[in-house]
């Protein structure tokens, strides 16, 4: 199942740390596809020096566009499941076992991880509460209720990640990720994981308030069209 | 008529004049929607500026107490709406800009040295 199981890993200047997210993922026996979002440092080098392929965005495009690249360029590949990992290592490669493996238990199409179903190491208060508020107007507003609706580590059978097409390049895709999960009737199941906040992740981390509000512009200015 | 108003319209004449010499000149331009819309508030300037006390009228009509303030009322939801509208489509060229930038990375994959592309 390894072996069919690709990683995409968005990254936007993570230069200090993209190397070891990917050694310790191919060490799983996983394909890694880092996907360098016009960033200015030497993240593609490292990315590929450490044996990720590597696709490049020219310019900054944002999350959402990274993901899909990647998403775009595993469905090439012989992929089976495909996976997404946040670059700058606050996710544990290790939960990607745990994912994979409820995806078979349940036999669901995605699975989504919830830190407040884990362990959230030194997440801020004001984070926290932003995100309880998140999980709520994402249900209210048809999407499924989850107990963390913006967490980078997913993993979707290769049928659910091919009918993403994410239109929102930004942190809004999080959210069009849940709405689509809810509107095409997916199965998916939410399962603990841990989220490491270090020092380096706060401080590349988005404006909490200021993120939130330019997420709901988003969803609001572009609908479903793109 | 005051000097102010007579150097408005003048002006007001002017744009007028341009804005028809550049879509009589570059055909498509300007959409039909976008051409009426601003030939039309140009008109609703002009009367208001030959006629100022038709604002106050109308102002009596629906309940607002002066002329000045209505313009103003109006001027501003046509503000906000003028921005929601370029914001929205400012978000869809960004958007169909995103889809031809990933196109073009998808184009050129880089590979580790003990990879090959066919896997």
């Amino acid at each position: 199942m390894s072996a069919n199981v690709y990683v995409v890993v968005p990254a936007y200047n993570e230069g200090s740390v993209v190397a070891d997210v990917v050694i310790g993922l191919l060490d799983e026996g996983y394909s890694v596809i880092v996907v360098n979002d016009g960033s200015t440092d030497n993240t593609a080098d490292n990315a590929l020096k450490a044996g990720a392929i590597v696709v490049s965005h020219s310019v900054n495009l944002g999350q959402g566009a990274a993901l899909q690249t990647g998403i775009d360029l595993a469905l090439q590949k012989d992929s089976q499941v495909i996976v997404t990992f946040d670059g700058d290592g606050q996710h544990s490669i290790g939960d990607i076992k745990t994912l994979i493996g409820a995806m078979d238990q349940y036999g669901v199409d995605v699975v989504l991880g919830s830190r407040f179903l884990g362990k959230a190491h030194n997440i801020p208060l004001n984070r926290r509460l932003l995100l309880k508020a998140a999980c709520w107007f994402t249900w209210v507003t048809g999407g499924p209720f989850l107990t963390d609706v913006h967490n980078g580590i997913r993993a979707f059978r290769r049928d659910a990640a091919s009918s993403l097409k994410l239109k929102q390049a930004g942190m809004a895709h999080a959210s069009e990720i849940l709405y689509k999960i809810a509107s095409s009737k997916m199965l998916y199941k939410e399962v603990p994981v841990s989220i490491q906040y270090s020092q380096y992740s706060r401080r590349k981390g988005q404006k909490s308030i200021i993120g939130a509000i330019r997420i709901l512009m988003d969803l609001v200015a572009l609908g479903d069209e793109g | 008529m005051i000097i102010f108003q007579i150097i408005v319209l003048l002006v007001l004449l002017m744009f007028v004049v341009a804005f028809v010499s550049i879509i009589r000149h570059r055909r498509g331009l300007i959409p039909t929607t976008a051409v009426i819309i601003i030939l039309g508030i140009a008109l609703v300037i002009a009367v208001v500026l030959i006629n100022p006390v038709i604002t106050q009228r109308i102002a009596e009509l629906i309940g607002i107490g002066r002329g000045a303030d209505l313009a103003i009322y109006l001027a501003i939801l046509f503000l906000l709406l003028a921005s929601f509208i370029n914001y929205t489509r400012i978000r869809k060229m960004y958007s169909k800009m995103v889809k031809i930038a990933r196109e073009v990375a998808l184009s050129n994959v880089h590979y580790p040295e003990n990879k090959t592309s066919n896997k």
